[in-house]
Formats: C-alpha cells, structure tokens, sequence
C-alpha cells in the first residue's frame, strides 16, 4: 500500500524531479539540434526517473526499513574546506609554491598544536612541538619542489616569493 | 606459427641485466607516480617516451611496459589507504579496499591488491601471447552497433547492480552522462551545456572529475573529524610510539584464494574488454566489480571483502597485456597509453599492424617477454611499498590529511597545467560528497561518465549508417547475443532481489 510520508529522501527526490523536469523543458529552448540534445535528454530523463524512484521507495517501505540521510552540520565544511583548497591553489600560482605550501602546512599544524596543547593543559611544551612540525613542513615542501618542479617540470608562472 | 629461433633471440636480449635495470626503473617510477593522486600513469610514459631515440628497443619497452604495469598497480595504493585512487583504473577498488583499512585490514587489501594485481596481469599476458590472433580476429567485428550493445550491457550491469535501492543507481547515472555530455557535442561542434564558461568547452576532464569526487568527501569528512573529535583522529606527537608499536596481520594464501570468483571474473573480463578499442581500464573494473557482485558469496561485498578488491585489481592489470592486442594487430590504440608506445615502436621503424607478427617476429616475442618478466618485479616492489603505505594510514589525521590535500592540489593542477582542473576538482568534490551523504552509489556515475562518449559515437554513427533504422542495432549475431544477455541479467536480477526481500520478510 503506498502510504504518502515526508522523509528527507521523498524530499530530495521531489527537489530532483523538479530540477530535472526544468532542465528538460529547458532544452526544447536550446539553439541545438535534436540530435545534439538526445543524450542529454535521456540523462535529464534517467536523473527524473531516478528521483521519483527514491520517493517511491519511502513510500512503500515499511517506516521502519527507511534509511534516512544523517542530520549532521555539514555545510561549514563543504564551503569551507574546497575554499581552502582553492586558496592554495590560487596561492602557490601566485605567491610561490614554497612559500604557500611551506605557511599552509604550518600555520594548519600550529592551529591544531596550539588546539591539543589547550585541552591537555600542556602549553609549555607546545613551543618545541610547532618548531618540529615547522621542519617536518620544510621537509614536505622541499619534496613537492623536487617532485612537481625538478623531476616532473610542472610549469609554474614567475611569483614574487619562491 | 611458432617460431624456435626467433623466441631464442628475445630469450637472450630481454634476460640480461640492463633490459632487467630498465624494467626496474619503469616500475619504480610506476608505482611511485601511480599512487600520486592526479598524475596520470601516461605521465611518466609520456616523459621517457624520447629515450626511445637513444635507447634500443628491449631498453625502451622495458621502461615504458615497466612503467606501465607499476603504474597501473600504483593507483590501488592510495585507494585502499586514503579512499583517493591514484590512477582512474583503481576507482572501483576504493569501496572495498578503503572499507578495509578503516577496520584495520590494510595491509590485507594491499597485499590482495598487487597479488591480484600480479596474477590479473599475467594471465592476460598468457592470453596475449596464446589468443593475439584469434581475439584480434574478433574486435573489428565490433561495428557501431554492436559497440553500442555493449556499452548499454556495461551499463545496466553498473545500474542494476550496485545498490539496493534502482531509483539511485538510475539517478547517478544519468548525472555521470550528464557530466559526459557538457562541452563539445563529439559530430556538430555544437556547444552544449558549457554556460558559457570558456573552460568547459573541451568538456568535464576525467582524472579532476575522479580525484574531486573520491578524494575531496574524504578530506572533508577527515578536516571535520580532526576538529570536532580530536581524540578519534589521533594526537599529533603519538604518532611515532604507534607506528613503531604497528603490526598488522597479512593475507593469508587461505584468503587469497578464497577470492578465486574475483580474480578469474576480473581477469576474463578485464582482458576481453580491455581487447577492444575504447573502454580502457576505469570500466573494466567497474564492470568485473558489477558482475561479480552478483557471483560473490561474500555478505561484505562493496562495504570491506577482499573478493572485491581482488577482482576491480585483477580487471583493472588485465588491461595491460590486453592493449596489446589490437596494438600489435590491427595497430589501433586502445588507451592514450597504448598510443604512447605505439608512438614509441614506430619511433624504433616497427609498423604496426597485421603483418607485425611475421615481419618482426623477434620485436613481438621481446614484447611478450617483457611483458611477463615486468610482473615479477612490480610483485617485487610493490610488496617493498606496501608496509611504507600501511604504516603510513596510522599517522594521525592532522598530519596526514594536509598534505594529502596539497599534494593532490599540485598534482590536479600539474596533469595539464590548467587552474580551472581545480575548480573541477572541487565541483566534483561537493558533487561526491552529496553522494556519500545520500550513499547514492559511484560506479554508475563513473561508468556512464567514460561509456557516454563512446555510446553516443557509436550509437549515432549506427543511426547515420542505418539512415536513422533502430532494427540495425539489433541484426548482427554478436549485438543480438550482447542484448539478450543484457535482457538475462536484468530479469535475473530482478528475480533475485525479490526472492531476497521475500526472504527477509519471512525472516
């Protein structure tokens, strides 16, 4: 029997099915010929399909055999962390490949020393712990140099600091 | 026919020191550029492909298969360690071999990765040199649409098999041939779904689109974890006492071979597909991944067995004693690699072809003795590596985690020199992450993403010949077979998900 619930899953496929819907309508709007569009449309289609499958699901499921999604915070971290990652991408173009990955590493590993020293109540030791972590830093750059740039010659554009 | 003396000849010229120096220094580069996430196995051949002026032909193809085969094993490291596969090929083996270093079996899968990595190898080596003539007879007579069959049959597999729930299998399809679609379409030029963003119209790249999707989840799962429960990511300073404390058990023979369905599934068809022009080593292993899903008696299977990453590796090496066959007979490149020592064979005046066999005896049984004299060392190797890779999954999270970041930062950006392949990278990143977080399934999305182009030139091109007739999909012997067996499975399947629903209503 199917029983209307609204789960995060029916939710989703719901969104998806819209989306999808949309972007279908959307290519009969397209300056591109018909065939051009077909594999597309059959994409368009499959991702529809799929998404009402997935409510379908939830909805002759027994409640209890429904696996909903985890309901944690996530968002923080999908933004935040791809950030960065673009940031030192943007960095070692710009800055120096050295230079950033030397002060990433760093300031990263001191952030977390610092962090750990806090909650264990040990900051007088964490002093000589950043300066190991700093040469372990200056390890891992000298390899990406000698790796990325010495022996496979990646091209680098001309930056101010190493 | 076989010949006596031209086999002499390699014999004397492949089993000297230097053709054995050369094999060495291939795999080691292999190996070691196979497991940097971003770097591409073709990179390093690409690198020593002019060496071929300088160096004779049993030197050169010893570098290039060496680092061919190092390279293709390579990727499996980083998959089973770090969930990030270094080379596309070693996707499919992420699901399991990951699972299994994250309930402390990593060395296991790391050994039953370069064991049926070995054995997937030489098998299809065996099969090169006992079946070059009669598999080489067989693909040509893969026309557009028999080409289409079985890249739909490649998919339903995918699609059918990889969850329990249709509807996202279905759904992660048809984005991976979304993603497929974006750029050039493949006949007209026309430009199709770039929005206008210069960058795209060459298309979604593979390889940023592969480490995005797999590695990025990850990163951020591990970040959030490094912040917000400290203590189960490890302290950093622990790290040297634990690793010296580290000893993890190996795979016995008992489990290896208990992986048997795996490694003769993933062998076969890894060598048969990876026989044919086009699917490259990525969907053999999705594909010998899917069908032996539905052979395994292993309940784990795709959340920690190591059938599985015995098979995905298994298929994922079969592929490169396969490429030679229709390199050395009707000289066409299967992959960019075996372009890449094609290139470097026509370099040493080797015409490839189907008279390459008797007017080169000598190079053709050189190549098949390198080929099987290669696998022996990567076994070597590899097994020297993979206590420095497990040892190297214990260092606390904090440590780790950043560099992986950086290193696969550079290493997407190195792979054309194209800042916007980060972009990609991270596009596919968040794309990955709403995967794992609605645990909608990889291998229909990566599977489509690489079968789409293929399946949209042959399958138009079908259309062109036939003047738009769909019954010409449907009149050789070889695609009716290809649909019949496509039809099978997904009735099989069917039947056995309900009987096993009935049983666990019963229950």
């Amino acid at each position: 029997m199917i029983t209307f619930r609204a789960t995060l899953n029916v939710k989703i496929g719901i969104l998806i099915m819209l989306l999808s819907a949309a972007a279908f309508t959307w290519t009969y709007f397209m300056p591109l010929r018909s065939m051009e569009l077909f594999i597309p449309r059959i994409s368009l289609a499959l991702m529809g399909l799929g998404g009402f499958l997935v409510m379908l699901k939830d909805f002759l499921e027994p409640l209890e055999k429904i696996a909903e999604p985890p309901r944690e915070r996530i968002l923080p971290y999908l933004v935040g962390v791809p950030a960065a990652m673009w940031l030192y991408g943007w960095s070692f173009r710009n800055i120096g490949l050295l230079t950033s990955t030397f002060l990433f590493l760093t300031i990263w590993w001191a952030c977390i020393s610092i962090r750990d020293a806090k909650r264990t109540d040990s900051l007088q030791s964490v002093t000589p712990k950043i300066l190991k972590l700093a040469a372990l830093a200056l390890v891992v750059t000298a390899s990406v140099q000698l790796l990325f740039i010495e022996l496979l010659n990646m091209y680098m554009p001309r930056t101010f600091l190493p | 026919m076989f010949d006596m003396d031209a086999m002499r000849e390699a014999f004397f010229v492949v089993f000297a020191l230097d053709t054995a120096l050369y094999i060495m220094i291939g795999v080691i580069v292999g190996i070691s550029v196979g497991a940097i996430p971003g770097l591409a196995h073709s990179l390093p051949i690409a690198l020593v492909l002019p060496f071929s002026f300088v160096l004779p032909i049993h030197q050169t193809m010893g570098l290039l298969i060496g680092t061919y085969k190092g390279g293709t094993y390579g990727g499996s490291i980083t998959a089973i360690s770090f969930g990030t596969p270094g080379t596309s090929g070693a996707a499919a083996t992420v699901a399991d071999g990951y699972a299994l270093t994250k309930l402390g079996k990593g060395k296991k899968a790391l050994q039953m990765g370069l064991y049926a990595s070995v054995t997937g190898d030489t098998l299809s080596d065996l099969a090169l040199i006992f079946l070059v003539v009669p598999i080489g007879m067989m693909a040509p007579r893969f026309g557009p649409a028999e080409l289409s069959a079985l890249y739909f049959l490649a998919l339903s597999l995918v699609v059918v098999f990889s969850t329990e729930n249709p509807g996202k299998g279905i759904f992660a399809a048809g984005v991976g041939f979304f993603l497929a679609i974006i750029g050039r379409d493949i006949l007209t030029g026309g430009l199709r779904f770039t929005f206008g963003v210069r960058y795209l119209e060459a298309g979604f790249p593979l390889v940023p689109l592969l480490i995005g999707f797999f590695a990025v989840p990850e990163i951020i799962k591990k970040i959030k974890e490094v912040i917000e429960r400290p203590d189960d990511s490890g302290v950093i300073g622990e790290a040297a006492e634990k690793l010296l404390k580290l000893k993890e058990e190996g795979l016995t023979l008992k489990e290896f071979l208990a992986s048997w369905r795996g490694l003769g599934l993933g062998t076969i068809i890894g060598t048969f597909l990876g026989a044919l022009p086009g699917p490259g080593a990525t969907l053999c292993s999705y594909t010998a991944y899917s069908v032996t899903s539905q052979f395994s008696k292993d309940i784990n299977y795709g959340k920690g067995a190591l059938e599985g990453v015995a098979t995905a590796e298994a298929a994922n090496n079969a592929t490169c004693g396969a490429t030679f066959i229709p390199l050395l007979t009707f000289g066409i490149p299967g992959s960019s690699i075996a372009a890449l020592l094609m290139a470097a064979l026509i370099m040493q005046g080797i015409p490839l072809g189907p008279r390459v066999v008797v007017d080169h005896t000598v190079v053709v049984y050189t190549l098949f003795l390198l080929l099987l004299l290669a696998n022996p060392f990567n076994l070597l190797f590899g097994k020297i590596l993979i206590p420095v890779y497990s040892k190297l999954t214990k260092i606390p999270a904090a440590i780790l985690w950043p560099v992986i970041t950086l290193v696969l930062v550079i290493g997407t950006y190195a792979l054309n020199n194209r800042p916007f392949d980060i972009v990609i990278c991270l596009i596919a990143g968040v794309i990955g992450y709403f995967f794992k977080w609605f645990k909608l399934p990889d291998g229909p999305l990566v599977l489509s993403f690489l079968v789409t182009p293929l399946f949209e030139a042959n399958f138009r091109q079908a259309l062109t010949i036939s003047r738009g007739d769909f019954t010409y999909f449907f009149t050789s012997g070889i695609s009716q077979v290809l649909w019949i067996v496509t039809l099978a499975t997904i009735i099989l399947f069917v039947r056995k998900r309900r009987k096993t629903d009935a049983e666990i209503s019963g229950n």
